[in-house]
């Protein structure tokens, strides 16, 4: 069984590398998830194993928990990771709807396209 | 079914909420938010028709759904058609007062060196009237705006005798600390319907220990001395008061709501410090963290609720601002709160040597050195370049929630707002770094704490606020919801 300590490297109460297999989580997802933390982390993301990004969290010393933050990190991502699902199949429509609201697009033809690129 | 766009975030143990760009939200539970990212949920599951009705999924026609939302969006940003509204003047940088937060570094009442002069006020009119806006509002700041007199006086005439050409409303706000205004100038106020915009901190022991003359003394008496004197001449509704919460009233705002009902004002707007000028030197003294704020927030607007319900009519106008946002779709024109930034578009300031910037606080890191957001001189520049110039294309891309880094995809960024230049104040970054903004982080808490007494429900509150957002007495709003 696979468990928090085979994907999170503690380090020391400062610092503690997590592993994020690229397969399953976007680029865009892992960013948007790591910016969320900049205000107690300082961050950065490198390249592991093919497939796989390591990322490196460095307290600022702001009496984080670094495991439990880091387990926070963990949900934080699936719901980033959701996001930009989500946004991948309703982004062009929000396009069309800002489109819209400041000058007449041919709402016929956006709508077709939505459907065709589908 | 479909899903169209919307944001969402785990709300508590048992809900998600959902915002989408209509500005319409929905509470639901784990199952039935599964069921809808899946697309998998037919016209029989709980919420289906909420959902549908409110332009989170549809079924059929895609082309109508979009009509409906995009003319919602649409509407939520008016503000953008109105460019530009208000348009502030800064008379003069001298001041009576040496309050503990300025964030305009006043001068001392003998340095007329800080006064805009009569060509200058000319030239700044004639520029504001080139504003597209049907609706111009001019607000005379300071310094004390009325040390400044002769130039105030002349604003008013010439600004109303280049309005007969343009026929646009046209409407003046006096923002004046009251402590040296006189009756000539109040009735002058009263001639011109110039309204009155004063700050008045609570009781007198939390007023005089912020708002002091130079020499260290309270100004609470000739505050009240001359607010009543206001009042007789322009009338009770023509005098409107704003207050600062600093760490000696942010427990206090009890004393601060009783003394505001007092003195008869119809609500208050419970402002937080602004981080600039003497704000940010004292804050050591007179700062508390944002969750302070929140947490005694919450307890006033209970408070005021409360006063409502045993009959006074009381408005909390920040709260009143958001959930207008969140309960109905109009734009609503708060210049500090709108995405693209309001500032520039919304309101501009004018310095007293007809320098031009989108906010105060772009004046105010001129002032400091740094002239970032310095939008051209009415003297040297057109209009044309002035306001359409690149510092207010460029905050405006860099002010669109919708494509900024965290607000994205932010449950609550639809009511929301940007504020550059506090950003680059804080960060040196128009964009700023939300996860450690403490606006951000301020307004999500009281969206929060809006958003838990929405779900709440609860008839009272769900009453007054309606009151609030409507204009409606609370009679009227009951008698109504009742006869529904």
């Amino acid at each position: 069984m696979i468990n928090f300590k085979d994907v999170i490297v503690v380090t020391d109460e400062v610092t503690a590398n997590i592993k994020i297999c690229t397969s399953i989580y976007s680029m865009d997802a892992i960013r948007a998830a790591t910016y969320a933390f900049t205000d107690r982390y300082n961050i950065f993301i490198t390249k592991g194993s093919p497939d796989e990004v390591v990322i490196v969290f460095e307290s600022k010393g702001l009496n984080s928990h670094i495991l439990n933050d880091l387990k926070d990190f963990s949900g934080v991502l699936i719901e980033r990771q959701l996001r930009c699902q989500l946004e991948a199949r309703n982004g062009k429509i929000r396009d069309i709807i800002v489109g819209h609201a400041f000058s007449q697009v041919d709402l016929h033809n956006a709508v077709k396209a939505i459907g065709e690129n589908d | 079914m479909h899903t169209l766009p919307f944001q969402f975030s785990r709300f508590d143990d048992d809900h998600l909420l959902l915002v989408n760009e209509s500005g319409e939200h929905i509470f639901l539970d784990e199952r039935s938010f599964e069921k809808l990212i899946q697309n998998n949920l037919n016209h029989n599951d709980e919420g289906y028709h909420s959902l549908k009705s409110r332009h989170f999924i549809y079924s059929d026609n895609l082309e109508e759904t979009i009509e409906l939302i995009s003319a919602k969006y649409r509407s939520r940003k008016r503000f953008l058609s109105d460019f530009t509204t208000l348009h502030m003047m800064v008379l003069t940088l001298r001041c009576c007062n040496d309050c503990v937060y300025c964030q305009v570094s006043a001068e001392n009442e003998e340095a007329s060196e800080f006064d805009m002069s009569i060509e200058t006020v000319e030239q700044v009119i004639d520029i504001i009237f080139c504003s597209p806006s049907q609706v111009v509002k001019i607000e005379f700041q300071g310094g004390e705006p009325t040390l400044n007199w002769n130039t105030l006086r002349h604003a008013v005439i010439y600004a109303k005798a280049v309005n007969k050409r343009y026929q646009k409303v046209l409407d003046f706000v006096v923002c004046t600390n009251l402590v040296t205004v006189t009756e000539e100038q109040l009735y002058f106020f009263k001639d011109h319907k110039v309204n009155i915009s004063t700050s008045l901190d609570g009781p007198k022991h939390l007023h005089d220990k912020n708002r002091v003359l130079k020499n260290g003394k309270g100004t609470y008496d000739a505050f009240i001395k001359n607010l009543c004197l206001a009042r007789n001449i322009l009338g009770a509704d023509q005098v409107n008061a704003l207050m600062t919460t600093t760490s000696d009233s942010v427990c206090k705002l009890e004393e601060v709501i009783d003394e505001y009902i007092k003195l008869g004002f119809n609500g208050v707007f419970i402002r937080p410090l602004n981080p600039y000028g003497l704000a940010v030197k004292n804050e050591e003294n007179i700062g508390y963290s944002i969750e302070e704020f929140v947490d005694n927030y919450e307890k006033a607007l209970n408070l005021i609720i409360n006063i409502n319900l045993k009959g006074r009519r009381f408005v909390e106008f920040y709260a009143r601002l958001l959930l207008t946002r969140i309960l109905t779709p109009f734009s609503t024109g708060f210049v500090d709160l709108q995405s693209p930034s309001g500032a520039g578009i919304s309101g501009a300031i004018y310095d007293h040597n007809g320098d031009v910037y989108p906010a105060d606080e772009g004046r105010m890191l001129a002032r400091m050195g740094d002239k970032r957001f310095y939008m051209g001189n009415v003297a040297k520049d057109s209009y044309e370049k002035i306001f359409a110039g690149t510092v207010i294309r460029d905050m405006a891309e860099h002010s669109c929630l919708e494509i900024m880094p965290y607000c994205e995809e932010c449950v609550y960024r639809t009511y929301c707002g940007s504020d550059p230049i506090r950003n680059y104040a804080e960060s040196r970054d128009v964009m700023g770094k939300r996860p450690e903004s403490r606006f951000c982080l301020r307004n999500k808490l009281i969206f929060d704490m809006l958003f838990r007494k929405i779900k709440r429900n609860n008839t009272d509150e769900m009453d007054v606020f309606w009151s609030w957002i409507s204009g409606q007495d609370l009679k009227a709003i009951r008698t109504a919801r009742e006869d529904a």
